[in-house]
């Protein structure tokens, strides 16, 4: 697949081309890249799981890891152990070389009405020694072998995202009404940060200082620690599903409709400020993706279009786009160069180089 | 908006749409669903369904996708409208939809007991569902020989029946059929717009579960066109030139212990007469009727009479008009029921005209229809503000409303349909050469139709 080279049509700023793409039989439903850059796993609807290199474009591993959808997968942060967790409920651990599965378990009980939960969201710890897993209520933590270490009590629902907190010791999940932080250490819940509403992604600023969420609510939730201070912005066309934080922290982007929308957090936050909206996209935004140095950001749509943007520039354009035929599902940066990857509804994962 | 501007029906229209089509299904334990579940996942139909289970059953077909979730309700609060919606179907929907698959149906299975309104409120408040996703009808599976031994005490049972697009009276074998017209006749005067089918062991055509078009209003009142003639509280209006002085109402024995009459001043005693004071009649008749006993008279008035009917035998009551003059008579039931019979100057006189109106159905039922049709065309200032008042006071009384109005200086007709306080309208074909007419239809608790036609009627340009 190497050498493929797509045009790209941008209304604005450099017009990327691709270095490679590859299509999958079906649409991707996860993807991440491993810390050392070297591959990319993506999980698609079918239950496969597959790893490609990422500079090549080549399919290494095509593992039929779950029954339906392979809904999550998590590089460990040494690169070299894999886990995914599908809609049959399991959760699998996978080593890249020799090519083999190396421990696999329910991630959660069954519920009540017999129903086995999706396994949606997986976190490692930066430390590599445990990986947190999120399946329907219930977290999880297990060990780098793949082993269940602790099962908390479940939530009063779904998990809708789950996050490792800055300290790289405490881990939070969010759900309809509120936030839950637990330490791995304990099976009670360290902290619970309650509010009326139904949550999705959240994300910690770099200090621990800030919490923030996207809601179901066209709202953005933002929890001040320090003071247990609760801010509510509002004004979105939809909901709000992805969020990021800047490496500095000090700029918070969201999607939530076709225009990014980035939050000042630089001083004493962003209470009674002006959100700055990126126009660029015509269709709602599926995902964002900060640089992990700087203010790069990269934004996908179901336009099909994926934008990158510099937010130390002062107009608002992207200085970079790259345009392929079908809806954005998921969008990364390569972890130390200027790269990025995106994976489209049709099947089609890009990696797309970003040269200044 | 996705709606077509200028194609003439909507069957053309539907096809445009490419949004995939949901049908909830709901009903009690036991009444059949998963029955249905599995008659159409076995059925020869071609088409590719994925469906949401809230009670586990062992079903699932080579092509099909059956997806087991547990109810999780959510109430959002999005400015000053607070509502219900079920978080796991936003979730589960959003993930199929993100599946490069696509389904030609998907269905949703609800528990016995649930609560239609968050089911149907979910495909209202979120976008990504609305663009995706289009809300085909609610089918309600009605056990039909234990459903009478529900249908008082349980608000759940209700409320099913009232949100239905398609109502099945499964297990028709079990029952006689004088049950079973019985029950259709309730059902009817709960839900008077849902397509009533009666199935033995849920074996039906599956077009009436797959393929319902519940939110599509044309479709809707096709199924009884008829339901939106007015009601009125009296059966009977008569015109009569009547002369000075007294005029009698002999009135035999009959069904009722006591009938309202009215008596109305008319232009003439042609049937337009009739036709022009009838709905300010309406409005009249529905307040407190004073009693009249027997040999008693009453005269011309905007409060209604309440003829003392318990003794049997002839009984006689003076109506005192003021001056020579065609009059209307407006009787509660038909004057035949009680072989009524106007006499003046010791002769019968016969109505110079009359009418049969089409009578309130029995209010016996809480959950009630009110159809309501105006000729002309909408002011859409005063229109959003009534609707809006509506839904805020009424709307939790509101299961489902569904519209087609015409709005001064609009092309299009404007269409709409709302669940409880949740409200979408958009513009439709135009109107072309069919007269501007506008059709609404509410079903819910404690409708007055009287409030609704009068607000309503407000609002016309």
């Amino acid at each position: 697949m190497s050498g493929v080279t797509t045009r790209a049509a941008s209304a604005a700023g450099q017009s990327l081309t691709a270095r490679w793409r590859v299509q999958l039989d079906e649409a991707p439903l996860s993807m991440r890249v491993s810390a050392d850059g070297a591959h990319v796993a993506v999980g698609t609807g079918d239950g496969a799981l597959s790893v490609i290199d990422a500079d090549r474009g080549l399919v290494e591993h095509h593992w039929a890891a779950h029954a339906f959808g392979t809904l999550a997968v998590a590089w460990s942060p040494d690169s070299h152990t894999l886990v995914s967790g599908g809609q049959d409920g399991q959760v699998r651990f996978w080593n890249r070389v020799p090519d083999a599965q190396r421990a696999s378990g329910a991630a959660a009980p069954p519920t009540a009405s017999r129903n086995t939960p999706w396994v949606e969201h997986l976190a490692w710890s930066a430390d590599g020694l445990t990986c947190a897993v999120a399946a329907g209520a219930h977290v999880s933590v297990w060990s780098h072998e793949g082993e269940l270490l602790r099962r908390f009590a479940p939530l009063r629902s779904t998990i809708s995202d789950l996050q490792w907190l800055p300290d790289g010791e405490r881990l939070s999940a969010t759900g309809y009404g509120g936030v839950t932080v637990w330490s791995r250490d304990h099976d009670a819940p360290v902290d619970q940060l309650d509010w009326k509403g139904s949550f999705f992604a959240h994300a910690w600023s770099p200090n621990g200082k800030w919490l923030a969420a996207g809601m179901q609510e066209s709202a953005v939730h933002i929890f001040e620690i320090a003071t247990c201070g609760n801010l509510e912005m509002t004004g979105y066309n939809q909901k709000v599903t992805r969020l990021a934080f800047s490496s500095d922290g000090k700029k918070l982007v969201t999607n939530g409709g076709p225009y990014a929308c980035v939050w000042n957090f630089a001083g004493v936050g962003p209470a009674g400020t002006r959100p700055v909206s990126l126009p660029g996209h015509v269709l709602p935004i599926t995902d964002v993706a900060f640089y992990r140095q700087g203010l790069w950001l990269v934004t996908g749509a179901e336009d099909g279009q994926v934008l990158i943007w510099d937010l130390t520039q002062t107009v608002k354009r992207p200085i970079a786009a790259a345009f392929a035929p079908s809806a954005v599902q998921m969008i990364a940066w390569h972890p130390r160069e200027r790269r990025v990857f995106s994976a489209h509804h049709d099947g089609w994962v890009h990696a797309w180089p970003v040269i200044r | 908006m996705t709606a077509p501007t200028s194609i003439p029906d909507s069957d053309n229209a539907a096809t445009t749409d490419h949004r995939v089509p949901v049908t909830v299904l709901t009903g009690f334990l036991g009444s059949g669903k998963t029955t249905l579940l599995n008659y159409i996942l076995t059925a020869q139909h071609g088409k590719k369904i994925a469906v949401i289970e809230n009670e586990f059953g062992e079903i699932g077909i080579d092509n099909d996708l059956v997806i087991n979730a547990d109810e999780e309700i959510f109430e959002m609060n999005n400015g000053c409208i607070c509502c219900t919606v079920r978080g796991d179907l936003i979730r589960i929907l959003g993930s199929l939809m993100r599946r490069r698959d696509r389904f030609d149906a998907i269905l949703i299975e609800t528990t016995g007991l649930a609560d239609p309104a968050p089911v149907a409120q979910t495909f209202f408040v979120d976008e990504e569902m609305q663009t995706k996703l289009r809300l085909d009808g609610i089918v309600t599976m009605v056990d039909t020989k234990h459903v009478l031994l529900h249908l008082d005490e349980s608000s759940e049972c209700q409320e099913q029946i009232a949100f239905a697009d398609v109502i099945i009276l499964n297990k028709c074998d079990l029952v006689t059929s004088e049950e079973l017209d019985q029950l259709e006749r309730r059902v009817r005067g709960m839900n008077a717009v849902a397509r009533i089918v009666r199935a033995i062991n849920a074996q039906v055509d599956l077009d009436a579960v797959l393929n319902v078009g519940g939110f599509d209003l044309d479709r809707a009142l096709q199924q009884r066109p008829t339901f939106l003639e007015p009601e009125y509280p009296f059966e009977w209006g008569g015109a009569f030139l009547f002369d000075e002085g007294n005029a009698t109402l002999v009135v035999n024995d009959g069904p009722d212990p006591e009938m309202t009459v009215m008596a109305w001043k008319l232009a003439n005693t042609t049937a337009d007469a009739i036709a022009e004071v009838q709905d300010r009649v309406a409005v009249c008749f529905s307040a407190d009727a004073d009693a009249v006993q027997s040999g008693q008279g009453f005269t011309l008035g905007t409060t209604p009479v309440s003829l003392q009917l318990e003794r049997s035998g002839e009984k006689r009551f003076l109506l005192n008009l003021p001056k020579k003059g065609a009059y209307g008579l407006f009787t509660q039931h038909h004057p035949d029921e009680f072989t009524m019979r106007v006499e003046q100057h010791s002769k019968v006189l016969a109505a110079e005209s009359e009418h049969v109106f089409n009578p309130e159905h029995e209010h016996d039922e809480e959950v009630t229809s009110v159809g309501l049709e105006f000729a002309g065309d909408f002011d859409q200032k005063k229109l959003n503000t009534w609707l809006g008042e509506l839904l805020m006071t009424q709307g939790t009384d509101i299961f489902r409303m569904k519209g087609i109005v015409a709005i001064k200086g609009a092309a299009q007709r404007f269409v709409f349909q709302g669940v409880h306080m949740l409200f979408d309208g958009r513009p439709d074909r135009e109107w072309g050469t069919t007269p501007r007419s506008s059709q609404l239809v509410f079903i819910g608790r404690n409708l007055d139709r009287q409030v609704l036609h009068a607000g309503f009627h407000a609002c016309l340009a």
